[in-house]
């Protein structure tokens, strides 16, 4: 519409020039011709010393939560970009259509070291995994009005952790719980017992600093960090079946996911440590990972998310014969323990639901 | 029912904190603060100043060059206040609006009460008086208007808008762009248009970038120092490609006219049926409009008559006659002049005026069916076409009745000239070819006859000379003395307001009309250029009067409608004449009839002057001349001989046209619109070199800058070297010397004796170890570099300080060195 626009104003221009003998106004029309030929290189110019990736490409972030993404743009023309357009296609990974958006930015050129960050938000409203493309890139002239396209192939995953809920656990004396065996796993977690060093390993970012073992990394080049025994800490083999049908809706996996890490962290402040197990269809076999802490946690459902899940087999043929201990949280959102159902949760209440009830183990 | 939610996705943060809000607006504040655009701010507003100070004719004084330096700095102000010191504008802007409103309101209300007293006792509004108070705030309120616009909105349209109008508006209003008008105004836009439209399109979508000030800034400089460097190309092609721009130009607006009239099935082109006098180029309509047949080619140039004008205003010729309803259902054409005559005559001749006077040539029924028409270089007297009858030492002319029987294109059926309409549009104009040789001679049914029935044939010599007709005669001598008494006064009324033609006539007083006619043919031919493409003419300005005398080109109506004028200010009753011709060329045998054809178009349409001479009565006479500037004139009694004598007699004499008619001579003998161009061209070319030096000069500086970070020990220190040389300082010394770290730090403050001590070592280590030097090393001579070359800079004066940022290139800051490091 712009180039429209400058066209016509040209036609006006040179009209008025030429049936009133105007020569600069001429000149001005002519200059404007020329003008729209040097915007027109330039903007390819620009558009091929641009490129634009994320700044990282996994970023994490809480359900309805305000997350920014940053984008890197590196001009290495000496001009620089004043405009360019990003167009952008996420979609959750259950999703069949992406949203498209489209960004506006601007990047400095060679001089001024021509690495830009900008960021932009997203407010995801379910858990799970949105994959964000940059598929296009659009480059203006310094006056916005032509442009020249570039198709882009970047893409980075934004990982929607659920929106923490309490829940009101209760054990039950000479239940299930309290068979549960117990461990000397190592714990970093606040509050442990620190009297027994069970065993140093390599710094690990995240880990707290007070937790170095600094005799020892000064005597290596490397800085290693001590492990402690915590000796009464509960063990439950938490199996997650994301193989039902609910399971390829997007708001399905959302509930499940919420239900998944409420149940884990809430039962991680009762000294419970997991042993997390789930179907990796490119595996094609159960994987397990250890959750400790909060941490541990984050990574675990990291992991959870970017596993392909599907199971064509049955998942029960996974499970254990003795399912004493034994927690199986499903997609259909029925968590059961000890090979008891504890509840069976709605998608739509879910929320209230693990928010109000007490579940008794 | 599950409700989508959608992944919401903004390049803006939600803020709940006020104070983060407000530290987000104040950023992007940044963006308006940096001093390039307040300079393109007040160059543009000063270009639009200008241009309206140049449209309102006004000239640009010092006083108007103050009120503008007032005003430049009243919007630096505001900018201050805008980007630095925001509470201060808000209460500036809260004052300002304030004291207006209170000073404008009793303003208002008083101006309002003048006005309704000059409608109540019927004064005109020109005598209004405006107070300077008033105009004050008003041009207060206009800046801050218009500041509020680019920097608080910051939303360009507007001014875009406007500034493309003034251009439009500046030719339409007749006045020339000032080129340095026009630059200042481009470089503002194309300032703002950068600055603004980046961020356009719903600023939620526009990321936030730490640098978006500085490359929006850089961004507008490089715009502007584009369309600059584009100006000087553009001007060279503009004058290369002139003809065919401005003829592209003057192509098209006939052809949208063209279009228009086929699509309205409108008739002929402006000026051609009407006596507006066309302010733009020649639109000649292809489209045909009818078909003359006759039944032997014309010898010379036919001449069909549309329209006669009278009075000449605005541009525009009333019609001389004037259409009625006969009584017989006629359609009857009275000239309106001769409308006082009636009574005069009437009273001395009551019985005979209708018929006199509605065949006097002042009046015809029907005029098509009359038909009657006049060959325009006939005007030999030839005795087998005329007689000739003199009555009280007047001769009057006479169509010889036994040769117009058998007359070249009679009005008897076998040489009848037929006018076949073709276009629909032309039903109701009526084309009056010039009567049998000239009006006069067409004096019958004037009289009765002695049965006291009227007579329908012509009077014989003999019967003018009859005693019994003799009365008769009195009739019509009576009449032709009050019809030359009106149109002496009638057809020699010109407007006042033609104030240098007048000059220009009155500077040659004439009476003898051969020398008239010559003048006015050398005056046309010398002062203008026949062209189909004169170029419109400003709205502000009377057509004949630019024509003439500033534009001094155009076509038939304008060298008819001036010829007209010339002729009336030298007391020859004159008329304008449009129709029009057809040439024997344009005849064609029709198959199966002894007739000839020639369609006529629009390009047939012509204008032309009528002179009323004694005897002949009214005659047309040819002013326009050819595209060859030559001049063909003729009439009875005026020849190509009678020009040519008169023109010895007088001492005058025509222009020879060249291909380049650009009235003058200026610089190095170039025609005078050479001259300018060419002065503008070198503006131009200086300004932009100018610029382009500028720029070159900081890329060369930011260039050099870069790659300090990548320059080895040796050469940053051989740049120390140079530079306190430059500065004047340890001038005997090289580096080398043994007290060189001594004195080094007792002649610069920045450098304390440790740090000359390890820069010394450093070079010493460089040179004549092999030990490689370290990166801390290298960062150290860098940073000391920096320091020697912020403080020489900081010493350095004005004069030398431009000398340093470019010619050396040296870095003007440098964060001081930590001594720890050193």
């Amino acid at each position: 519409m712009k180039g429209i626009t400058t066209l016509l104003i040209i036609l006006i221009l040179w009209y008025i020039a030429g049936i009133f003998r105007q020569t600069y106004i001429m000149t001005l029309a002519v200059c404007i011709g020329l003008l729209i030929v040097v915007l027109i290189v330039l903007s390819i110019y620009q558009k091929r010393k641009l490129s634009v990736t994320f700044k990282t490409d996994k970023t994490v972030t809480f359900k309805n939560a305000e997350r920014a993404v940053t984008i890197r743009s590196l001009n290495r023309s000496r001009l620089p970009v004043n405009r360019y357009r990003l167009t952008l296609a996420m979609k959750y990974t259950t999703d069949k259509r992406p949203v498209r958006k489209k960004l506006f930015g601007c990047s400095a050129g060679k001089s001024a070291d021509g690495n830009e960050l900008s960021d932009f938000y997203i407010k995801a409203p379910y858990c799970g995994v949105i994959d964000i493309e940059l598929i296009r890139l659009r480059v203006y002239d310094p006056f916005s009005v032509f442009y020249s396209n570039k198709k882009l192939r970047e893409s980075g995953k934004l990982l929607v952790f659920p929106a923490e809920t309490k829940i009101n656990v209760v054990t039950q004396p000479y239940g299930s719980f309290e068979d549960l065996p117990l461990t000397d796993t190592p714990s970093l977690k606040l509050g442990d017992d620190h009297s027994e060093i069970r065993q140093i390993r390599e710094y690990r970012p995240g880990d707290l600093t007070r937790y170095i073992h600094r005799n020892y990394s000064a005597r290596t080049d490397n800085i290693w960090v001590k492990e402690f025994c915590k000796e009464n800490d509960r063990i439950i083999d938490l199996y997650l079946d994301a193989s039902t049908p609910e399971a390829s809706e997007t708001e399905g996996l959302d509930a499940f996911y919420e239900l998944v890490w409420s149940v884990i962290a809430s039962l991680l402040d009762k000294d419970v440590v997991f042993s997390l197990h789930w179907y990796d269809n490119e595996r094609k076999q159960l994987v397990s990972y250890d959750v400790k802490t909060r941490d541990d946690l984050r990574d675990a459902m990291g992991r959870l998310y970017l596993t392909d899940k599907i199971c064509h087999t049955q998942f029960s043929s996974f499970l254990p014969q003795d399912r004493r201990g034994t927690m199986l949280i499903n997609s259909r959102l029925e968590w059961f323990f000890s090979d008891r159902a504890v509840y069976r949760f709605s998608r739509q209440n879910i929320k209230t639901e693990l928010a109000s009830l007490t579940f008794r183990l | 029912m599950v409700t989508i939610k959608k992944i919401k996705v903004s390049a803006l943060r939600t803020i709940d904190d006020p104070k983060e809000r407000k530290k987000e607006k104040q950023e992007l504040k940044k963006i308006s603060g940096s001093p390039v655009l307040i300079i393109l701010y007040i160059l543009g507003m000063t270009g639009i100043a200008f241009t309206v100070l140049d449209l309102l004719d006004m000239s640009i004084t010092g006083f108007h060059l103050i009120i503008m330096g007032v005003m430049a700095l009243i919007v630096t102000g505001f900018w201050y206040l805008f980007t630095r010191h925001s509470r201060a504008f808000i209460i500036v802007t809260a004052l300002l609006t304030g004291a207006s409103a209170l000073l404008l309101i009793p303003q208002v209300y008083r101006l309002t009460v003048r006005i309704r007293m000059m409608m109540k006792y019927n004064v005109s509004l020109d005598n209004l008086e405006i107070d300077t108070v008033f105009i004050i705030i008003l041009v207060l309120l206009a800046i801050f208007f218009l500041f509020s616009l680019e920097f608080v909105i910051r939303n360009h349209s507007i001014m875009l808008v406007s500034g493309l109008a003034l251009l439009i508006l500046v030719p339409i209003f007749g006045h020339s762009m000032e080129l340095l008008n026009m630059i200042m105004l481009i470089i503002f836009e194309a300032g703002f248009i950068v600055v603004n439209m980046a961020e356009k399109r719903s600023g939620r979508y526009v990321m936030r970038s730490p640098s978006r000030a500085k490359i929006n800034t850089l961004s507008a400089v490089v715009a502007v120092a584009i369309v600059l460097v584009s100006l000087v190309p553009a001007f060279a092609l503009e004058r290369a490609g002139e003809k065919s721009l401005f003829n592209w130009a003057y192509e098209t607006d006939s052809y949208i006219k063209d279009t228009i009239t086929r699509l309205t099935e409108s008739s002929f082109g402006s000026g051609f049926n009407d006596g507006s006098v066309s302010r733009g180029n020649l639109f000649q309509s292809s489209a045909e409009q009818f078909r003359i047949t006759v039944s032997e080619i014309p010898e010379d140039t036919l001449y069909l008559k549309g329209f006669t004008g009278r009075d000449y205003e605005n541009s525009n010729w009333s019609p001389a006659f004037y259409v009625a309803e006969g009584s017989s259902g006629t359609i009857n054409f009275w000239e309106a002049a001769a409308a006082d005559i009636i009574y005069d005559v009437y009273s001395t001749y009551p019985s005979d005026i209708p018929y006199s006077f509605y065949y006097l040539g002042m009046g015809a029924t029907d005029p098509i069916s009359e038909m009657y028409f006049m060959l325009a270089k006939d005007t030999v007297l030839n005795d087998d076409y005329f007689i000739t009858t003199t009555d009280g030492g007047i001769t009057y002319l006479q169509v010889n009745p036994s040769q117009e029987e058998t007359g070249y294109f009679s009005n008897k059926n076998e040489h009848r000239i037929i006018i076949e309409n073709i276009n629909p549009g032309i039903a109701d104009h009526r084309f009056v070819p010039y009567g049998a040789k000239y009006s006069f001679s067409r004096i019958r049914n004037v009289y009765k006859n002695a049965s006291g029935s009227y007579s329908n044939s012509y009077l014989t010599p003999a019967d003018l000379n009859a005693s019994e007709n003799l009365g008769k005669l009195g009739v019509f001598k009576a009449l032709l003395s009050s019809y030359k008494n009106i149109i002496q006064t009638e057809y020699t009324r010109y407007p006042g307001d033609q104030q240098r033609l007048i000059a220009h006539c009155r500077a040659t007083p004439l009476t003898r009309l051969e020398d008239i006619t010559t003048y006015i043919l050398v005056t046309l031919q010398n002062k203008a250029t026949y062209t189909t493409t004169p170029g419109n003419t400003p709205y502000n300005k009377d057509v004949v009067d630019y024509f003439l005398f500033d534009n001094g080109q155009g076509y038939c109506v304008h060298f008819a409608s001036a010829a007209v004028m010339m002729y009336r200010m030298y007391g020859i009753p004159a008329r304008y004449a449009t129709g029009f011709v057809a040439r024997p060329e344009g005849f064609s045998a029709n198959e199966g009839s002894a007739t000839y054809s020639s369609t006529l178009t629009g390009k047939h349409a012509h204008a032309w002057v009528e002179i009323f001479l004694d005897d002949y009565g009214w005659v047309p006479v040819e002013v326009t001349p050819t595209l060859q500037g030559t001049m063909h004139c003729e009439y009875p009694g005026y020849d190509e001989s009678t020009m040519r004598a008169s023109m010895v007699r007088n001492g005058w004499s025509f222009r020879v046209q060249t291909s380049s008619e650009d009235g003058g001579t200026g610089l190095f003998g170039m025609g005078r619109a050479a001259s300018r161009g060419f002065a503008a061209a070198s503006f131009i070319l200086i300004f932009a070199a100018l610029f382009c030096a500028v720029i070159a000069l900081f890329i060369r500086r930011s260039i050099i800058l870069s790659k300090l970070a990548t320059m080895n020990c040796r050469r940053l220190f051989d740049r120390i070297i140079k530079l306190i040389h430059r500065a004047g300082l340890l001038k005997d010394c090289n580096g080398s010397e043994t007290d060189f770290a001594q004195r080094l730090s007792e002649s610069l403050d920045c450098i304390d004796i440790s740090t000359s001590a390890r820069l010394i070592r450093i070079m010493l280590e460089v040179n004549y170890s092999d030990k490689k030097v370290s990166r801390s090393d290298r960062d150290f001579i860098e940073d000391v570099y920096r320091m020697i070359s912020a403080e020489l800079y900081a010493r350095a004066s004005v004069i030398k300080k431009p000398i340093y940022m470019f010619i050396f290139a040296i870095p003007t800051k440098a964060a001081p060195v930590p001594k720890q490091g050193i």
